[in-house]
């Protein structure tokens, strides 16, 4: 078995809400996990909403360490540019078109670390570098805030596929 | 023995008495006390006050087991095995995720503290 894992998505105020099992990723403008976005598009010259993701652990495991989060790139066209943060604050801001202040994206590779909680607005803390065994807790990654930016010169349609790759060591 | 193909990644465990302990056999549970998965078991040496010391630790990658024969190493080895893992979310909710590598092998300390280790990065 190993571990297994899902993907978490927080709105709302704080992003305080969580949706589990995450089915869908795209930037938008709204921040909820329902609408299509093709029903909010991002408009040239202005941002996404914030975005709060993290991993969630299930399965089996002894130990886990080592993770961190990349996208595939963070300029996926012109006038685009994704940027990006793991998140320490205890009280997030909550999701809006505002830039977010984060820095590009790393393609390579940003350290986060591992929360014990069956709260998910406890994971938005400081957390352990490792974590495990697991148990009837959930092991989630720090959440990752991820914004899509856009200048006037976007394109307008969809853009490249951009994804977000999740890399841990467990034992 | 399993009779199913051992996993990637996975590992077994054999000892004196010729008990074996396979990750994919229990799908990596740890049958003793359940906490952790079937390593913690190998780690916390649970099998060993029925079976007796442990004389194999294998790992199995790439359709090749890897063993290391325990009969040679002191009484405080420690088994050694990190999976390492990916899960890749795509923004249409497609998800890849599996294992990039396992490092596999063993610690132990001389009589003089000092630390002893041999892996090997398998790919």
């Amino acid at each position: 078995m190993a571990s297994t894992q899902t993907w978490s998505e927080g709105n709302g105020t704080n992003a305080g809400t969580e949706t589990t099992s995450r089915t869908e990723a795209n930037w938008k403008n709204v921040d909820d996990s329902t609408t299509a976005y093709s029903s909010s598009p991002i408009t040239a010259g202005n941002n996404s909403f914030s975005k709060y993701q993290a991993i969630k652990y299930a399965g089996t495991f002894n130990s886990l360490s080592s993770l961190t989060y990349k996208v595939s790139t963070n300029a996926p066209g012109t006038g685009l540019s994704v940027v990006a943060a793991v998140i320490t604050a205890a009280t997030p801001a909550t999701p809006t078109a505002t830039a977010t202040g984060d820095s590009a994206a790393s393609t390579s590779g940003t350290s986060a670390n591992f929360v014990h909680t069956s709260t998910w607005t406890s994971v938005f803390a400081a957390g352990t570098a490792t974590g495990g065994p697991n148990d009837a807790t959930s092991w989630y990654g720090q959440a990752y805030r991820t914004q899509l930016q856009t200048t006037g010169s976007a394109a307008p349609g969809d853009i490249t596929s951009v994804t977000i790759t999740a890399t841990w060591t467990e034992s | 023995m399993s009779d199913k193909l051992p996993t990637d990644t996975s590992i077994e465990a054999e000892y004196e008495d010729g008990f074996i302990l396979s990750e994919t056999e229990h799908d990596d549970v740890n049958p003793f006390n359940g906490e952790g998965n079937t390593f913690t078991a190998v780690l916390q040496k649970l099998p060993e006050a029925d079976h007796g010391r442990m004389i194999r630790f294998s790992c199995f990658w790439k359709n090749q087991m890897h063993t290391i024969d325990w009969t040679t190493l002191p009484d405080n080895a420690r088994p050694i095995r990190f999976r390492h893992g990916y899960n890749t979310l795509y923004e249409d909710g497609t998800v890849e995720s599996g294992f990039m590598g396992v490092d596999f092998g063993v610690q132990w300390n001389d009589e003089q503290g000092k630390n002893y280790k041999e892996i090997s990065e398998l790919r």
